[in-house]
């Protein structure tokens, strides 16, 4: 398929879903104050961007996201690959982590909120863990699923058990790993988001949005969602782009 | 000792024996799969083989490298130093590391030894040229052609010197084309490098024209059944395979295959 | 046409009429089905009384009570069309006025309340407004809990820059007071009545009659007021019963209401002076419109580039007269206008 076509096939959907709602708010069919036309909504959008006053929100949600992100990424990934590559280990966790995993975390909120207070903690350990169980679960996985060939051939050739943990299980599970990461990142992002609305300080999208919720502002809403919207979409292209390069022989 | 690529019949027996296989039995559960096999391996010879489906090749390979123990019995070494063992898989992809480049994957062994990267390099790089292989050192191991990925296996078991060379049907997944032209390599490396050569096929053609000797493995509980000598003269060629004195040892070949696996179990002890 | 493509067609033509039919305006429901209200329970009181002492049924209409937790939830629920009458606040008629949202009538004002108050820590050191600099106050944004928490800076000239507002739900600033991850919350009731109970003199509340008083009001569609107008002059006429019962039995009336608002009833009768229960729509209101919006304009950085809406065609105080008179010519007591 050449690029150009290619591109215009990519194009297309977010075109056709444009287009939907412009024919949908211009109809008339449309309550305007429930769905703002496009142009109205792009209007404020470029309003928001270029004024400034919604940088320093974006930049307070993408904090919180960060934080609470690393630290689940840095913690789940290790505590991941270990449970994984223990069948004991794999065993005796994996009930526990998937029902944790399986609880909404937007539900821990207000029990984040008795520990770490209305400040940055909160928010930060609800996107910490949003991010942490799905790590683990992956890399655990992805361990677990290691080939067992390779490890083998390693041994052969004389590696430690630990070597072939490091050289070759730790490889093997990358990919996975890494599938786990990036679902999280966009989890870790919408919780902040979420708990934003619930608890607000000064800064943060969440607040933003529940503002123009209270203040019946809904262009601002939709510009405000797309903001989030294009946000998360970047991230996510971002980690895409890092990861195929990471893990390159992944799909070979 | 001058080594020659195929030692008039009857001069084998005059090696020393490099490892001694003593009545090793092995099961899987209730499986029987092993049962008292015995069996001398000469130092530097080729031997291959061949057995019907399921009696333990690739366990008995296994036991003889250390990677797996047997149940009774022992492997002995009477020269008393420990051999040094090259591994090559049969399944290429499932053994190589898509993640390393084809030079790292064959400088594996010596990475796990600790030796640095600049010598481990060189090393490959010395490897390489020493068997003329023509593998490209920086590509990755998921776009090889068969051949080269075994090619690129061989390296890796010679990296470490060793003094068997085992191989699990390494020509099984590959073309018919590819197959005979990494003969001709192999035989070249056992020239070369003065090992022993361990290789089970599943192809009678292969089995025998590779080996000094052929062993036949029974049906389980598996022993050996037969040892064939490969008594085709002067050196090894691919001409050979269409010989009326290899179409004969063929027959033979054939012969005790269908005995062992024959409907009449009464034949084992 | 589009033989192969009538999936993708048909796919797009749905999701079209999904959007369309779902932020479309909705028709109001039929004469046939009950009047439905709702708001939030501490600013209903005559249609909670009414309701209770079955006046509505007196006149002969059919309700449905509906609880909201905010004046901004009750409007919401009548844009959309999920209730006919909304008992909501000022804030909510000034804001809601800023979008092209269908028109809202507001046809009755049934309380002027100064039940908003700052309920402050005092283990956290606040025991005076002074000592709020530093701290964060919690509200809940585009309410009576915000303008009132604003109003009380600027009443006290409080420098802005030392104190910082952030926002919450009411269920929320309960539960933060509570376990002290927040200083302060301007709020209303029953949420500081629950506090003092919980935290007796852990808290003291902050409130002056003079900083802030909010309106309660009846709001409809106009399309509901234009459709529905003698049911709902009816349902007028039971709140002017309402009020004139609870004029005359205040105690019945407060053991009604603590239980409805979630209050001891000897704590509503002790704060009963924050309510006061007029019925009528003075035409001043459309300045307390304008008023907010110019303080949303003034206040808010959204607002920044929008201005202030005109106010003229909101009130509607037909409805509340033609109740009244009704209610003079039936009962023998005066009605006053």
């Amino acid at each position: 398929m050449g690029r150009t076509r290619q591109l215009l096939i990519r194009l297309s959907g977010p075109l056709v879903l444009l287009a939907i709602w412009y024919i949908v708010a211009a109809s008339g069919l449309a309550s305007s104050y429930l769905l703002p036309p496009p142009g109205r909504t792009f209007l404020r959008l470029g309003q928001m961007l270029t004024a400034g006053t919604v940088h320093s929100d974006i930049a307070a949600s993408l904090l919180r996201w960060f934080v609470g992100y690393a630290l689940g990424c840095v913690i789940g990934v290790p505590v991941g690959l270990l449970i994984g590559n223990s069948v004991v280990l794999y065993e005796a966790s994996f009930p526990a982590i998937d029902f944790l995993r399986s609880l909404p975390v937007t539900a821990l909120f207000p029990l984040f909120l008795l520990i770490f207070g209305i400040g940055e903690g909160s928010k930060m350990a609800m996107a910490f863990t949003a991010t942490v169980f799905v790590v683990i679960l992956n890399s655990a996985s992805g361990a677990k699923q290691a080939s067992r060939t390779r490890q083998r051939t390693a041994k052969v050739f004389g590696a430690s058990r630990w070597q072939v943990f490091r050289w070759i299980v730790f490889w093997e599970a990358l990919p996975q790993t890494l599938v786990g990461m990036r679902i999280a990142l966009s989890l870790a992002l919408i919780v902040v988001i979420v708990s934003e609305m619930f608890i607000g300080t000064r800064q943060g999208l969440g607040q933003r949005i529940y503002d123009a919720y209270s203040f019946n502002l809904t262009t601002d809403l939709y510009a405000l969602l797309v903001i989030t919207g294009l946000l998360g979409f970047a991230m996510n292209r971002i980690f895409l782009f890092a990861e195929k390069r990471i893990v390159f022989w992944a799909g070979a | 000792m001058e080594h020659s690529v195929s030692p008039a019949p009857g001069t084998g027996n005059r090696r020393a024996v490099q490892i001694l296989v003593e009545s090793v039995a092995r099961a899987f559960g209730s499986q029987q799969v092993i049962g008292d096999l015995n069996l001398e391996i000469r130092q530097g010879e080729f031997l291959t083989f061949f057995g019907p489906n399921g009696c333990g090749k690739t366990t008995l390979l296994n036991i003889i490298a250390g990677i797996e123990t047997a149940d009774s019995g022992r492997i002995s070494v009477p020269t008393g130093a420990r051999a040094k063992i090259g591994y090559i898989f049969q399944d290429y992809r499932g053994n190589l590391m898509p993640w390393l480049t084809v030079a790292e994957n064959i400088a594996f062994p010596l990475r796990v030894r600790g030796i640095p990267t600049h010598e481990r390099m060189r090393r490959v790089r010395e490897l390489r040229d020493r068997y003329e292989f023509d593998v490209d050192l920086n590509a990755r191991t998921y776009n090889l052609s068969g051949g080269q990925a075994q090619l690129a296996s061989t390296l890796r078991a010679l990296i470490i010197d060793p003094d068997v060379l085992i191989m699990d049907e390494p020509f099984s997944a590959l073309d018919y084309q590819t197959s005979l032209d990494l003969y001709g390599k192999i035989l070249r490396v056992w020239q070369q490098a003065h090992v022993t050569v361990l290789l089970v096929s599943h192809n009678i053609d292969e089995a025998l024209y590779l080996g000094e000797r052929t062993v036949f493995l029974s049906r389980r509980p598996s022993h050996v059944a037969a040892v064939l000598e490969n008594t085709l003269p002067g050196p090894k060629e691919l001409g050979q395979l269409g010989s009326e004195r290899f179409a004969a040892l063929k027959a033979e070949a054939l012969e005790i295959f269908r005995r062992e696996t024959s409907q009449n179990p009464s034949n084992h002890s | 046409m589009f033989p192969r493509q009538r999936p993708i067609v048909s796919a797009v033509g749905a999701l079209t009429l999904c959007i369309a039919g779902c932020t479309s305006d909705r028709a109001p429901s039929s004469k046939a089905a009950p009047l439905r209200w709702g708001g939030p329970a501490n600013i209903s009181m005559l249609p909670i009384i009414a309701e209770r002492k079955g006046f509505f049924r007196e006149e002969g209409i059919e309700t449905k009570p509906n609880y909201l937790q905010t004046g901004k939830m009750a409007m919401d629920a009548v844009v959309s069309g999920d209730i006919d009458l909304g008992v909501l606040v000022e804030t909510n008629i000034a804001f809601i006025k800023f979008q092209n949202a269908t028109p809202i009538k507001v046809v009755a004002c049934v309380m002027q309340k100064h039940d908003d108050a700052l309920i402050v820590r005092t283990d956290k050191g606040i025991h005076k407004p002074t000592d709020l600099y530093g701290k964060s106050i919690s509200i809940v944004p585009a309410t009576t809990s915000h303008r009132f928490a604003d109003l009380f800076v600027d009443f006290y000239k409080l420098d802005r820059r030392r104190i910082q507002f952030a926002n919450s739900t009411p269920p929320g600033i309960q539960a933060g007071i509570a376990n002290g991850s927040m200083p302060a919350g301007s709020i209303w009731e029953p949420f500081r009545y629950n506090l003092e109970q919980m935290l007796g003199d852990k808290v003291t509340q902050f409130r002056d009659p003079r900083i802030y008083t909010a309106y309660a009001l009846i709001s409809a569609r106009a399309s509901v007021v234009q459709r529905d107008r003698p049911r709902i002059i009816k349902f007028l006429r039971a709140l002017i019963k309402a009020r004139d019962f609870i004029q005359n039995n205040r105690q019945e009336a407060i053991g009604i209401l603590a239980q409805e608002i979630g209050m001891d009833k000897k704590v509503l009768a002790a704060i009963w002076s924050e309510y006061d229960l007029t019925l009528g729509l003075d035409p001043g209101l459309e300045k307390v419109f304008e008023d907010t919006g110019a303080w949303a304009k003034q206040t808010q950085p959204s607002f920044q580039s929008i201005s202030v809406p005109s106010y003229a065609d909101v009130l509607d105080p037909s409805l509340l007269r033609e109740a009244q008179i009704a209610n003079a010519t039936s009962s023998s007591s005066t009605a006053r206008p």
